[in-house]
């Protein structure tokens, strides 16, 4: 049945969507009497949820081990050239776009109520809708350059997202680095596909061709001695990795990821952290033949990986901001899906993936709900007890938390035991496993000092401590429950466990949480007065932005002094130039005659004589 | 005929609107009229795929037959469409922001319509494109003088000065070559150049490039562009920086590309062109960062991506050269769109400086959506025209060298860098005073309307760019130029070879000449 149904269905309905929200909301912009936000956000909601059944039909109609393909017709089409748009639905496909649409609508049922009286409301769902567009057609395409297109706007929605309460400039710096470090991961995604393109030609970026041309061999391809090709196949999927780095906020592009913060937190839990930032981990998973063409990368990878993921972790461990908190955590959460990765396990990487999304969604819609009632603050130091005022989110939160740091039976408890039993035997299993110990003592001390101990804000705020509404929690609890049981989806072919290390690893959890537990019970850090959130925390965590600042922005700001010395010579030299003319027509000027008379007179004279040579010496 | 058509209506048109009075009202109907017409015969030669007349005699001097013909095909097709709607929509937006009378300004945009159509349909004969490379500036210089800022003498004595001296190397090469030639069109002077010693090509391609790195404008003749722009009002910027700029482009496609040929297959020297056309798109970006003056920004933009299509045509590549194809209509359309919406900015605020601009997406989100969309084909997302050109010409470089594309990629991220500057300044940021000096910031209705063509143009050739790609897949009709092609090249030296082997044929100086790039083929591969 679901034959019938064209794949394009799936994002026909969000685009669709972005399109009417984005006429409405131009079309209210000046009027007096705007729509109700009740139908936005119904509407808003109902796009992705279409889109969500449709997969939903998909998946249940596919076949086993089958796979939908569909061309919709040319993009870029010339001579040998042939770039087509064409989708392909595949086991991997499925189990992206199934959390991408579901969780997606979750959120967007969140941010209904989050987003409520917010003068940017519509235009807020258009952008969710737009993102969930271009979401979709990064997982649905089959080839790398629409994927590229998906890629990049996701990247745009991440900006316009991030960047959504424009009025403050902070934001706008934010959303600006967003989309300018996901640019120069892009340059590594366009030299990948161009060396890949200058080795098979357009064919080449179709993923299956692709796989199937690496795996099967290079040599029929190209005349050309194979170690070349060797090289460049590698050269290919290290810059591929480049840019899933900048989009999976790895090591050396991470740093925008704790500042894209400053969007709406539903764009945070959606876009950074449960869907978009995946990205990088699905593309590797999709190129997976790419990725383990030769030994070389797979270290590279396992090397930023396992650094991203104990970085963050411990940078994690000094964030005063509850959103920046989760932020580390998700870095170092999508480190884990890189250490999978890397190792070959795909399969068990986008089964992280899966099951991360849903705790961290959580988390996130959890925070705001935290934020919502605190009016605003986000600094987890005025906060405190309120596990009693919030019940409902406490728990939800609870359960996440519990997941996150992999408690036994729980979502991330099942892939992150996977992930750590795939690098057993090697020193990154030591290193993964204190990383872990990590997330369990960050991840409880963001607890304790949320829920437990005393409120440490002001008056004015205890009074107005609310829960949210029935429209944030609902989403709130469908996440939790997808927390307890996201861990039970058969998506790995491995479905035993090892005990022995699962033990371990729970111990590790286990400890952690104790710890943290006696630990910040007893000592929580002091308000020191001035809203200064970010702070020491920043400055020795991310040396990486000042390495930014060192490789990037400082030879820029060099160039442009430079260049502009040259640019201020140049309009000099051309000042000295057209100045000659000038000169020479002032020189020349004592040759022209002021009087009518005289002029008249000289006319007269040279007439006679030009007739007078036409006359006699012209033949 | 349509291609006759266009080039004598707009200055028909021109003189019809001498009758127009500025205080009447009609005027702007009328002038409506006068710029949709060509817009709309150029569109129905888009439609039917092109059009070129037969070869006409024109003059005769000393001895040498100059003739006179018309070529709408490939790249002149879309440039000659790009230049009646931008004119179109220059002189729509034009409406509320000119003192002296619309009727002035459309008779002199009609001229400049005119000649800038005239220069883009000489592709077959070289003396009538310079007749209209030359006569371009002459309009132009008189709009910025009667319509432009507060320094508008200086720019316009540096703009003409500086174009006119530019192209002097051009005409001196123009004029050798013809001597030597005896005819002035493009086969009989490709063929001269073929047989001349390397002593002389050389020179002639630097002439060449000068007179065409001037108008685009290439690093290091780019000095005149600045003021240029930023003296002239925002429509005529926007012609400018989307129309005329893009004839020193199409200079080094259709002339220097086809004439020199040889000399790029077998030297380095269109290796360098490369370089020095990447340095540019460099030198532009940069410079473009540092800038607060919105026209200014605007113009080493400009600057910026232009030298990157010059950088692709130096590929060498068909493919490349359809994707300059497109990269030219999308700048137009974004340079264009840009320059209409500063202007707007610059009448709500008073104020060229991106500095003082703000908060116009809280206060005019209509404005912003269509600046924003503006700016981000300018970064080249995909789903925009910016990123189908920037796609194929990247991936030419890319096999003309693997440095060019870093370097290019480079470009590419710096250009992101100062397009949300821009959009910071001018959209986003806390709504105050300072940037809403009118309090009717609004946008009138046919500012509005005739974004929506821009807009709908972006998105259609980003995601459908086949009617430019099939205009120059489609082979070549007879008597047609035919940019000669390295396979077709090839094909024809094997051809001669087994020809000559069987003793058929005496090999001719052509056929040496295939000859020997057969042969350097072959070194390369082994």
């Amino acid at each position: 049945m679901t034959s019938q149904i064209p794949l394009w269905i799936i994002p026909f309905f969000p685009l669709i969507g972005a399109l009417l929200l984005g006429a409405i909301t131009l079309a209210q912009a000046k009027s007096e009497q705007p729509v109700p936000e009740a139908y936005i956000g119904a509407l808003a909601v109902s796009f992705p949820l279409f889109s969500f059944v449709a997969t939903v039909m998909f998946a249940l109609g596919m076949p086993e081990d089958g796979a939908y393909a569909e061309t919709l017709g040319d993009w870029i089409s010339i001579g040998d050239f042939q770039i087509s748009f064409g989708f392909l639905f595949d086991s991997l496909t499925k189990t992206m776009l199934l959390f991408v649409t579901g969780i997606t609508t979750l959120i967007v049922l969140y941010s209904i109520g989050y987003m409520k009286g917010d003068s940017g409301y519509t235009r807020f769902m258009c952008y969710m809708n737009l993102f969930l567009f271009s979401m979709i057609v990064l997982v649905l395409s089959d080839s790398l350059p629409l994927t590229f297109l998906g890629w990049e706007g996701v990247g745009l929605c991440s900006y316009l997202l991030v960047g959504f309460w424009n009025k403050d400039l902070l934001n706008c710096k934010a959303a600006n680095k967003a989309l300018l470090v996901n640019r120069v991961g892009d340059v590594g995604f366009l030299l990948g596909m161009f060396i890949l393109m200058a080795l098979g030609g357009t064919s080449i970026l179709n993923y299956t061709n692709l796989n199937e041309a690496v795996t099967v061999s290079f040599i029929p391809l190209i005349n050309l001695s194979p170690p070349f090709i060797r090289d460049l196949v590698l050269v290919a999927a290290l810059f591929l990795f480049f840019a899933c780095t900048a989009k999976s906020a790895q090591i050396p592009l991470l740093t925008w990821l704790p500042d894209a913060m400053a969007g709406p937190t539903p764009v945070s839990a959606l876009i950074h952290a449960a869907t978009m930032v995946t990205a990088g981990v699905y593309l590797m998973a999709r190129l997976y033949a790419l990725f383990v063409f030769d030994m070389l990368i797979p270290i590279i990878v396992l090397i930023v990986a396992l650094a991203t993921a104990f970085w963050a972790a411990v940078a994690g461990l000094v964030q005063h901001d509850i959103k920046k908190v989760l932020a580390y955590s998700t870095i170092s959460q999508l480190g884990f899906m890189f250490l999978a990765a890397g190792v070959g396990a795909f399969d068990v990487a986008i089964f992280h993936v899966f099951t991360h999304a849903f705790t961290k969604a959580a988390l996130f819609l959890g925070a705001g709900s935290v934020i919502h009632a605190m009016g605003g603050e986000q600094d987890i130091r005025k906060m405190g007890g309120l596990a009693l005022k919030l019940p409902s989110t406490f728990l939800i939160m609870l359960l996440a938390w519990a997941s996150l740091i992999g408690l036994p039976g729980l979502a991330c408890f099942w892939s992150k035991d996977l992930i750590l039993e795939s690098v057993f035997g090697t020193p990154v299993y030591y290193v993964a496993l204190i990383t872990a110990l990590l997330t369990a003592i960050y991840m409880t001390r963001l607890m304790v000092l949320v829920f437990l101990g005393k409120f440490r804000g002001d008056k004015h705020t205890a009074e107005h401590l609310h829960e949210s509404p029935i429209v944030m929690q609902a989403p709130m609890w469908i996440l939790a429950v997808g927390c307890i049981f996201a861990g039970y989806a058969p998506l790995t072919e491995e479905s035993h466990l090892n005990i022995s290390l699962a033990t371990i690893s729970s111990t590790a959890a286990v400890l952690g949480l104790v710890f943290a537990g006696f630990y910040f019970r007893k000592r929580i850090p002091k308000y020191p007065g001035h809203n200064q959130l970010v702070g020491f925390a920043r400055i020795w965590t991310f040396s990486f932005d000042a390495l930014h600042y060192v490789c990037g922005v400082l030879p820029v700001r060099i160039a442009v002094f430079f260049l502009d010395l040259v640019n201020q010579f140049l309009r000099t030299t051309m000042y000295v130039f057209s100045i000659v003319p000038y000169i020479c027509a002032e020189g020349l000027r004592f040759m022209q005659a002021n009087k009518l008379r005289v002029q008249l007179a000289l006319s007269v004279i040279s007439s006679v004589v030009l007739i007078y040579w036409l006359v006699f010496f012209v033949r | 005929m349509l291609v006759s058509l266009l080039l004598i209506l707009p200055f028909v048109f021109a003189f019809l609107m001498l009758a127009s009075s500025s205080k009447d009202s009609s005027a702007f109907r009328m002038g409506l009229l006068c710029f949709a017409i060509p817009f709309i015969l150029a569109t129905a030669l888009v439609a039917i795929g092109g059009q070129q007349t037969d070869i006409y005699p024109w003059f005769s001097i000393l001895g040498i037959d100059i003739e006179f013909s018309l070529y709408g095909y490939g790249l002149s097709l879309w440039m000659v469409w790009l230049t009646t709607l931008l004119s179109f929509l220059a002189f729509v937006y034009s409406r509320d922001s000119l003192s002296l009378g619309i009727n002035k300004f459309a008779i002199g945009l009609l001229a400049l319509e005119g000649t800038i159509i005239g220069a883009f349909l000489s592709a077959y004969n070289i003396v009538q494109f310079l007749f209209f490379f030359e006569a371009m500036i002459l309009p132009a210089a008189i709009l910025i003088s009667l319509h432009g800022g507060l320094k508008r003498r200086k720019a316009v004595i540096i703009f003409s000065i500086y174009t006119l001296a530019g192209s002097v190397p051009l005409l001196f090469g123009v004029w050798y070559l013809m001597v030597k030639t005896g005819s002035d069109n493009i086969n009989s002077l490709m063929k001269t150049l073929e047989v001349l010693p390397l002593s002389v090509q050389i020179p002639l391609l630097i002439a060449f490039s000068i007179a065409f790195a001037v108008k685009t404008p290439v690093f290091p003749f780019h000095s005149w562009q600045g003021i240029t722009y930023s003296e002239a009002p925002y429509s005529l910027s926007a012609i400018l920086s989307g129309a005329m700029a893009k004839v020193g482009v199409f200079g080094f496609a259709i002339w220097v590309i086809p004439l020199f040929d040889n000399l790029f297959w077998n030297t380095e020297y269109g290796l360098c062109l490369i370089s020095l056309a990447l340095f540019s798109m460099l030198y532009g970006a940069t410079l473009a960062l540092r800038q607060t003056n919105i026209k200014k920004l605007l113009a080493f933009s400009s600057m910026s991506h232009l030298s990157l299509a010059v950088a692709g045509l130096f590929c060498l590549d068909k493919t490349v050269n359809a994707g300059v194809a497109v990269m030219l209509v999308g700048h137009g359309l974004t340079a264009g769109g840009l320059f209409f919406f500063g202007g707007i900015a610059e009448k709500w605020t008073g104020s060229t400086n991106i500095k003082r601009y703000g908060a116009f997406a809280s206060t005019n989100p209509i404005y912003a959506t269509i600046f924003g969309v503006l700016g981000i084909t300018a970064i080249a997302i995909p789903s925009t025209v910016g990123f189908v050109g920037e796609f194929l010409i990247l991936r030419g470089l890319f096999n003309s060298g693997f440095v060019f594309a870093v370097v290019a990629s480079v470009g590419i991220i710096l250009s992101a860098a100062y397009m949300l500057r821009l959009i910071k300044h001018t959209l986003f940021g806390p709504v105050s005073n300072d940037n809403t000096r009118s309090d009717n910031i609004y946008l009138s209705q046919f500012e509005g309307m005739a974004a929506i063509p821009i807009i709908l143009m972006i998105f259609y050739f980003g995601l459908h760019p086949a009617p430019i790609l099939n205009s120059f897949k489609e082979p070549t009709e007879e008597g047609a130029i035919e940019l000669p092609e390295y396979e077709q090249i090839l094909e024809e030296a094997l051809i001669i070879d087994s020809l000559a082997r069987e003793g058929l044929i005496e090999g001719d100086s052509l056929a040496k000449d295939s000859l020997t790039i057969y042969d350097l083929e072959e070194q390369d591969e082994h």
